[in-house]
C-alpha cells in the first residue's frame, strides 16, 4: 500500500514500511525535541552551582538529535530495503487470534484487584486454553485451578511478597 | 596465606556447610526461575535464616542463595525467552534460538558450565589478588563509569544483530524510556506528561517481560502452534551437551571470563555489560560470525560466563572496605553484620580464617552448582514439550504475577502489555530489541556518572580528566578505535559470509546440473 | 501423575481454607502489609526483615513486607496514603521521604494529613567524617578552610535531599561555609568515593564507622556516640541536631479506627521489649530506641515546618 502510494513503479528505488517507520523516527525525534521545554525541570541551583552537575534536558536534547539524525540515515537506506510488509502476510484469522489473547490480557489486568490474583487468573488462563483448543479436562484444570492457586499460595505465603488477594479477604 | 588457606579449607569441609550451600542453591535456582523474582529478592527473604545459624553456616547459605538465583534467572530466558534480570537480556540472543531447535537441553548444560567456569575463576582470581583488585576498585569513580558506559552501549549496537540503524533506533527508544519520570540525580520532574503516577519512571520488570515474554505469546497464538520446538524430534528436549562441544566453547568462556573479571569492577551495572561485552567479543571471534542469534552454543556460553565472572570483583569493596556495590552485597552485609563479623579491613587481620572459608565457600558453590544444575537440567528442559494450549497461558499468569510483585501497581501491567504489542510489531519488522533493553538500563547510571564527573571537576571537565582520570583519558582515546575495529572486522567477515553463501550455491547448481 | 495433582488440589484446598477468615471479629484476622517505599537490600529492607520476624508474634498475623520503590519514595508513599485506612496497610519509611519531600516536591498527598504514626521504630546519627589521613583533624579546621576557599570543598552525599544531603547542608547553613555537593547513589557508594579521596567529607551511620580508615570529625544529634568527638548539640547547632538525624517511623493511613491503632502501637511497644528483637539490632547495629506514636505525630509537623525553612533559605 505504501510503496504504491510513495514510490511506485518498478524503479529500485521503492518506499517500504522501513520508509514510514524512519519517518516517524524523525517525527519522534522533532516532538521530543518541542516538548523539553514543558517537560523537563530544571534543578535548583546549590551554593551558585546546578546540583546536578549536567541539565536533565542534556540527554533528551541527545536523543532527539539521534533520532532526527538517525531517521534521515534510515529514510535514505529504506528506499534500498526491499523487505515484504511483514503485518500483509498474516491471515485475517491471525489477527483475530492475537485480537482475542489481547483483549483476554486487558480483561485480566482489568479484572486482577477486583477478583483477586487466583480468581482472575483462573478465568483468564482456563479461557486461553479452551481458545487455543484444548479440551483436556485435567489440562485445562491444571492451569485454571491448580496453577493460579499454587502461584498464589507461593508468592503470598512461601516468598512473603503480595499479589491481589481473594474478594473476600 | 597458605596456612590460613588450609585452616578455611578445613573449616567448610563439613557436611553440614556443603548441605547448606546446596539447600541455598536449590532454593535460589527455583526462585530464580520465577519471572519476576529477582536473586536480591530471593535472598532477602531468606536473610533472617540466616540470623539464627552460626556465620560458617549462614553465610555460605546466603551465597547458595545468590549462586542458585543467578544460574535460575538463566533458564526461563533459555526456554520461553523471558529473562528475569538485565544480566539475563544477552543470553536469550541464543538461547531461545536453541530451544527452538530442540537443543534445550544443550543450551541450558552449557549456561551451567559456562556460568560455573567464570564464576569459579574469577571467585579463585579473586582469592588469589584482593588486594590488588581492591586497589584498583579505588580508582574506579564517576568519570571511569561515564567512560566505560558511552564504550559499551556503542558495542552493543555495533554487533546486534540486523541493520546498525535499526539497532540505532532502537537504543534511542530505549534511552528516551528511561527518561520518563524523574532524572536520576537531582529528582526533577521529566516527561510525567502530568500524570503524577508516571514520576516513578517506566519500570525494568514490565518492560523485559513485555518485550520477551508476551510477543512469545501472541507468536504462538497467531497460529495455534502446538509446540515450541519447530524441528521434528523424538525427544523435544534434545540431546545433552557434547565433550567436544565444550571443549571447542572453553576458548569463549575463557575469553568471557577474563573480560567479566575486568567488568565485575564497575560497581552496579557490571553483570549487564560485561553479559553483551562478552558476547560481542565471541561473535567477534568467531570464525562464524553470521550463525550467532540463530542458535549457536558460543552465544549462550559467552554472555553467562561473562556475568558470573562478575562475580568475583564484586564481593572485593564489601570483603576490604566493607562497602556494599549493589543490592546482593548489601544483603551479604546484612549478614555478615547480623553475625559480628564488621567486613573492612580489620576483618581479615581478625578473622582471616573465616573470611576465607567464606571465600572457599564461594567456589565449593561453583562446583556444587555444577552437579545440582545437571541432575535439574533434565526437569527444566521438560517445559518445551508442554503443550502451547497450556504453556501460554501458564507464561502469562507468571509474566502478571512477576510483573506485579515489585511494586504492586496494576499500571506496571498495562506498560508490560503494550511493550508486548511494541516488541511483538518489532520482530516483525526486523527490530532487535536487545539494544533498546540496554538503552534502558544504561542510560539512568550514564546521565549519573556525567552528572558527576562535570560536579567533581568543578568547573573544568578537560582539566580534571586529564589532570587526574588517567583511566578515563584511556577509555575515552581507546573508544573510536575499538568500535572501528569491531565495524570493520564484522563488514568484512559479512561480507565474506554472503560471497561464501553465493560460492556454495553456484556450486550446488553445478552439481545438481551435472547429475541431471 | 494424578495422585501428585490430588495432592496438589488438596494442599491448596487446605491452604485455602486456612486463609478465608472463620470468625472475622478481632483484629488483625489476615497478614498486615508493610509497604517500604525503597528498594531491597537497603537499610530499611533488612531492618523490616527483623520487625517481620518478630512482630507476628505479638499481632497474631504474618507481616508481608512490599517493597515499592521510585520516584525518591513518593510512589510507595502515595500507595500508602491511597490505601483503605482498615489498619491492614502501613508504611515504614523515614523523615526524609516522610517531612521533606513536601517542600521539593509536587505530591499527591499531604503527609501530615495522610498518616498517622504507630510508632519510631529507632533512629540513626550520622556522622561527619573525613580520611583518617585527611588534613583536617578537626571539624574547626574543616570549616576554617571552607571558609577561605568557597566552593572549594567536595561534599559527597547519599542522594538529593536524603539523609546526608540534609544535615550537610543545615550545617553549611550554620558555619556559612560554601561546598560543592556531589551526589551519590546510596552511603556505600559515597563511602567508597571517600576512601578514594574523590570527595574531601561525608558522612556515615555509626554501624559503618568500625573498622574503617576514617576519622571522624563531628557527631549528628545530641547523643555522644562516638568518643571525644563533639555532637551538634554540644557546637550549639540545635537545628541540626533536630532535622539532621534520621528517624524511622512506621505509619498508618489517617482515618484508621482509634483501638486498632492502639492494638498497633501496643504491639510495637511489646515488640521493643522483645530481647530477640533487640539482639538483632543491635547485630545490625541499629538502636532500639522506640517512640510512641502519639509522641512522634508532634515531632513530625516540627520536623515538617524546620525542612520548610532549610528549603527556601537555597531555593531564592
Amino acid at each position: 500500500m505504501f510503496s504504491e502510494a510513495n514510490g511506485g513503479g518498478g524503479r529500485p528505488l521503492r518506499a517500504s514500511y522501513n520508509t514510514v517507520v524512519a519517518l516517524g523516527c524523525i517525527a519522534l525525534g522533532v516532538a521530543v525535541w518541542l516538548m523539553i521545554p514543558y517537560q523537563v525541570q530544571e534543578p535548583p541551583a546549590i551554593f551558585g552551582q546546578n546540583s546536578s552537575g549536567i541539565s536533565p534536558t542534556l540527554f533528551p536534547r541527545i536523543a532527539a538529535i539521534g533520532f532526527i539524525l538517525i531517521g534521515a540515515l534510515y529514510f535514505v537506506a529504506s528506499l534500498r530495503m526491499n523487505e515484504p510488509n511483514p503485518f500483509r502476510e498474516l491471515p485475517a484469522l491471525a489477527y483475530g487470534n492475537l485480537a482475542v489473547v489481547l483483549v483476554a490480557m486487558v480483561l485480566y489486568v482489568a479484572l486482577l484487584r477486583p477478583l483477586g490474583y487466583a480468581l482472575s487468573s483462573a478465568l483468564v488462563a482456563s479461557a486461553i486454553s479452551l481458545y487455543y483448543g484444548s479440551r483436556n479436562v485435567f489440562g485445562i484444570a491444571f492451569v485454571g485451578v491448580v496453577a493460579p492457586l499454587a502461584i498464589y499460595y507461593l508468592f503470598t505465603r512461601m516468598l512473603t511478597v503480595s499479589l491481589p488477594p481473594f474478594p473476600w479477604n | 596465606m597458605f596456612e590460613t588457606l588450609a585452616e578455611a579449607a578445613l573449616m567448610i569441609m563439613r557436611f553440614d556447610v556443603l548441605a547448606m550451600i546446596a539447600a541455598g542453591m536449590c532454593l535460589g535456582i527455583f526462585v530464580g526461575a520465577l519471572p519476576g523474582f529477582t536473586t536480591v529478592m530471593a535472598m532477602a527473604v531468606v536473610l533472617p535464616i540466616s540470623f539464627f545459624l552460626e556465620p560458617i553456616l549462614g553465610i555460605p547459605f546466603l551465597i547458595g542463595v545468590y549462586k542458585g538465583g543467578i544460574f535460575g534467572g538463566s533458564i526461563p530466558a533459555i526456554l520461553v525467552n523471558i529473562p528475569g534480570t538485565g544480566a539475563a537480556v544477552a543470553t536469550t540472543l541464543d538461547g531461545p534460538a536453541m530451544t527452538r531447535n530442540g537443543q534445550s537441553r544443550k543450551a541450558l548444560e552449557i549456561a551451567l558450565v559456562a556460568s560455573a567456569i567464570g564464576d569459579f575463576l574469577s571467585s579463585f582470581g579473586t582469592i588469589l589478588v584482593i588486594g590488588l583488585i581492591a586497589a584498583i576498585a579505588l580508582m574506579i569513580g564517576p568519570p571511569e563509569i561515564a567512560a566505560i558506559l558511552i564504550l559499551s552501549l556503542l558495542i552493543i549496537v555495533v554487533s546486534s544483530s540486523g541493520s546498525f540503524l535499526k539497532g540505532m533506533v532502537m537504543l534511542f527508544i530505549g534511552m528516551s524510556i528511561a527518561m520518563v519520570g524523574q532524572d536520576p540525580i537531582g529528582a526533577m520532574v521529566r516527561f510525567d506528561f502530568g500524570f503524577h503516577a508516571l514520576q516513578a519512571g517506566v519500570n525494568l520488570l514490565p518492560l523485559i517481560i513485555g518485550l520477551f515474554a508476551i510477543p512469545e505469546i501472541l507468536f504462538a497464538i497467531e497460529r495455534r502452534q502446538g509446540s515450541i520446538v519447530t524441528a521434528e524430534r523424538t525427544r523435544p528436549e534434545g540431546e545433552r551437551l557434547r565433550w567436544g562441544e565444550f571443549r571447542r566453547s572453553l576458548r569463549t568462556i575463557l575469553r568471557s571470563t577474563a573480560l567479566g573479571g575486568v567488568i565485575g569492577m564497575i560497581p552496579g551495572v557490571g553483570q549487564v555489560v560485561s553479559a553483551f561485552m562478552g558476547y560481542s567479543a565471541a561473535k567477534n571471534a568467531s570464525k562464524t560470525p553470521e550463525r550467532f542469534g540463530k542458535g549457536e552454543l558460543e552465544g549462550v556460553a559467552a554472555p553467562e560466563a561473562a556475568n558470573n565472572a562478575v562475580n568475583g570483583p564484586t564481593m572485593v569493596p564489601l570483603l576490604t572496605l566493607g562497602i556494599p556495590g549493589d543490592n546482593i552485597t548489601a544483603i551479604l552485609l546484612g549478614a555478615f553484620v547480623a553475625q559480628g563479623l564488621r567486613p573492612g579491613p580489620q576483618l581479615f587481620q581478625d578473622q582471616g580464617v573465616l573470611v576465607y572459608a567464606i571465600l572457599l565457600s564461594m567456589l565449593v558453590a561453583c562446583v556444587l552448582l555444577v552437579i545440582i544444575g545437571y541432575l535439574l537440567t533434565p526437569v527444566f528442559s521438560r517445559v518445551v514439550t508442554i503443550n502451547k494450549a497450556y504453556l501460554v497461558p501458564l507464561m502469562l499468569l507468571f509474566a502478571v504475577a512477576g510483573t506485579y510483585v515489585y511494586r504492586s501497581n496494576p499500571m506496571d501491567l498495562y506498560f508490560m502489555i503494550a511493550f508486548g504489542v511494541f516488541g511483538y510489531a518489532a520482530r516483525k519488522m526486523g527490530f532487535d530489541v536487545t539494544p533498546l533493553v540496554m538503552g534502558f538500563i544504561l542510560l539512568p547510571p550514564l546521565e549519573y556518572a556525567v552528572g558527576q564527573s562535570v560536579l567533581l571537576s568543578r568547573g573544568d571537565l578537560f582539566g580534571y580528566l586529564i589532570g587526574s582520570r588517567p583511566i578515563t583519558v584511556a577509555v575515552v582515546i581507546l573508544t573510536p578505535v575499538l568500535i572501528f575495529w569491531i565495524a570493520s572486522r564484522q563488514g568484512r567477515r559479512t561480507r565474506a559470509a554472503k560471497r561464501a553463501v553465493r560460492d556454495q550455491r553456484a556450486k550446488e547448481e553445478e552439481a545438481a546440473g551435472r547429475t541431471d | 501423575m494424578k495422585p501428585i495433582k490430588k495432592t496438589v488440589l488438596a494442599l491448596a484446598a487446605a491452604l485455602g481454607l486456612a486463609a478465608t477468615p472463620l470468625a472475622a471479629q478481632d483484629y488483625p484476622d489476615r497478614p498486615i502489609t508493610m509497604i517500604i517505599p525503597l528498594g531491597a537490600g537497603g537499610s530499611h529492607d533488612l531492618n523490616a526483615r527483623v520487625i517481620t520476624s518478630v512482630l507476628p508474634e505479638y499481632l497474631g498475623q504474618p507481616v508481608v513486607v512490599q517493597l515499592m520503590p521510585g520516584a525518591g519514595g513518593q510512589t510507595g508513599t502515595a500507595a500508602a496514603a491511597e490505601a483503605e485506612a482498615d489498619g491492614y496497610t502501613l508504611l515504614f519509611t523515614h523523615n526524609f521521604i516522610d517531612q521533606l519531600q513536601q517542600h521539593v516536591a509536587n505530591l499527591p498527598y499531604d503527609p501530615n494529613e495522610s498518616f498517622v504514626s504507630v510508632a519510631r521504630v529507632n533512629s540513626a546519627q550520622p556522622v561527619l567524617v573525613v580520611r583518617e589521613d585527611s588534613l583536617y583533624q578537626s571539624w574547626e579546621e574543616l570549616v576554617e578552610y571552607g571558609r577561605e576557599n568557597p566552593g572549594e570543598l567536595r561534599f559527597g552525599h547519599s542522594g538529593n535531599w536524603g539523609a546526608f544531603m540534609v544535615p550537610g547542608l543545615a550545617l553549611l547553613n550554620e558555619v556559612d561555609v560554601e561546598a560543592t555537593l556531589i551526589p551519590y547513589q546510596g552511603g556505600g557508594p559515597v563511602m567508597q568515593a571517600l576512601l578514594a579521596g574523590d570527595v574531601d567529607f561525608t558522612f556515615a551511620f555509626p554501624s559503618v564507622l568500625a573498622g574503617q580508615d576514617l576519622r571522624p570529625l563531628l557527631v549528628v544529634g545530641e547523643d555522644q556516640i562516638v568518643e571525644g568527638v563533639p555532637t551538634t548539640t554540644e557546637l550549639g547547632f540545635d537545628i541540626v541536631s533536630d532535622i539532621g538525624i534520621m528517624h524511622r517511623p512506621v505509619l498508618a493511613p489517617a482515618g484508621v479506627p482509634e483501638e486498632r491503632l492502639q492494638v498497633l502501637r501496643d504491639a510495637f511497644a511489646k515488640l521493643n521489649e522483645n530481647e530477640t528483637f533487640q539482639s538483632l539490632m543491635g547485630r545490625l547495629g541499629e538502636n532500639t530506641a522506640h517512640v510512641d506514636g502519639a509522641e512522634y505525630d508532634k515531632l513530625r509537623q516540627r520536623q515538617s515546618d524546620e525542612y520548610a525553612d532549610l528549603v527556601s533559605s537555597f531555593s531564592q
